[in-house]
């Protein structure tokens, strides 16, 4: 007796591997303005008890006090923005399989099964050097950590 | 600014397993099986403008 069976899947946006890409890194936020604070004296208050970085009688976390008649542009730490053809991301599952018995007791199978996902969601820093100016310049060392990690491409530059 | 991030649609992973399954049944009460899993997965993220990418 041969005994077949199949399946197949289609996710789009909840891919375990993507996560909420708009929460990521903490408060980037898509276009959002991420204020860096290098003197908190306080987590529980962290922008409002610092009297060097931030006027007492603003209204936190704002720098300054708005007025209509001189308005001012608060300086960002970091800015995040999406790309104009950024695609919904997805995940396709097929799984298929043969089973077949032979005599009475013995039941061997063969399974396959497959996980295709797209258009998965990546961060770009567009502030770092780009890999073609290092090598070209030969004289500056590939960049081997980025934000505290380890930077895979560094050894691609070297390698090339 | 510090950091200027692009959330792009960058990367693109394959996942492909295949599964050998033997199943004996050697009494009334017992059976025993044997399984081999051969997997193998692809992570590809696309190096779009020449920077560095962070996966998540």
């Amino acid at each position: 007796m041969v005994r077949p069976d199949f399946a197949v899947w289609l996710a789009s946006s909840s891919v375990p591997s993507a996560g909420n890409e708009w929460q990521y890194p903490s408060n980037n936020q898509t276009y959002a303005i991420r204020q860096q604070y290098n003197k908190v004296a306080s987590l529980a208050t962290p922008h409002a008890t610092d009297t060097s970085e931030v006027c007492r009688r603003c209204l936190a976390p704002y720098r300054y006090n708005f007025d209509p008649k001189n308005p001012r542009f608060t300086r960002p730490a970091g800015l995040v923005a999406m790309d104009a053809n950024y695609k919904r991301p997805s995940s396709y599952q097929v799984n298929f399989g043969v089973q077949q018995q032979f005599g009475r007791s013995t039941a061997p199978s063969l399974s396959y099964v497959g996980s295709l996902t797209r258009e998965l969601p990546l961060f770009f820093e567009h502030n770092y050097p780009s890999i073609t100016s290092v090598i070209q310049q030969q004289t500056l060392l590939p960049i081997l950590m980025i934000e505290g990690r380890f930077n895979p491409e560094a050894l691609r530059a070297i390698r090339l | 600014l510090k950091t200027v991030y692009v959330i792009e649609s960058g990367q693109t992973s394959n996942d492909n397993d295949l599964q050998v399954t033997l199943d004996q049944r050697m009494t009334k009460n017992i059976s025993r099986q044997g399984f081999y899993t051969w997997s193998k997965t692809i992570w590809i993220a696309y190096m779009a403008n020449n920077t560095f990418p962070e996966r998540i």
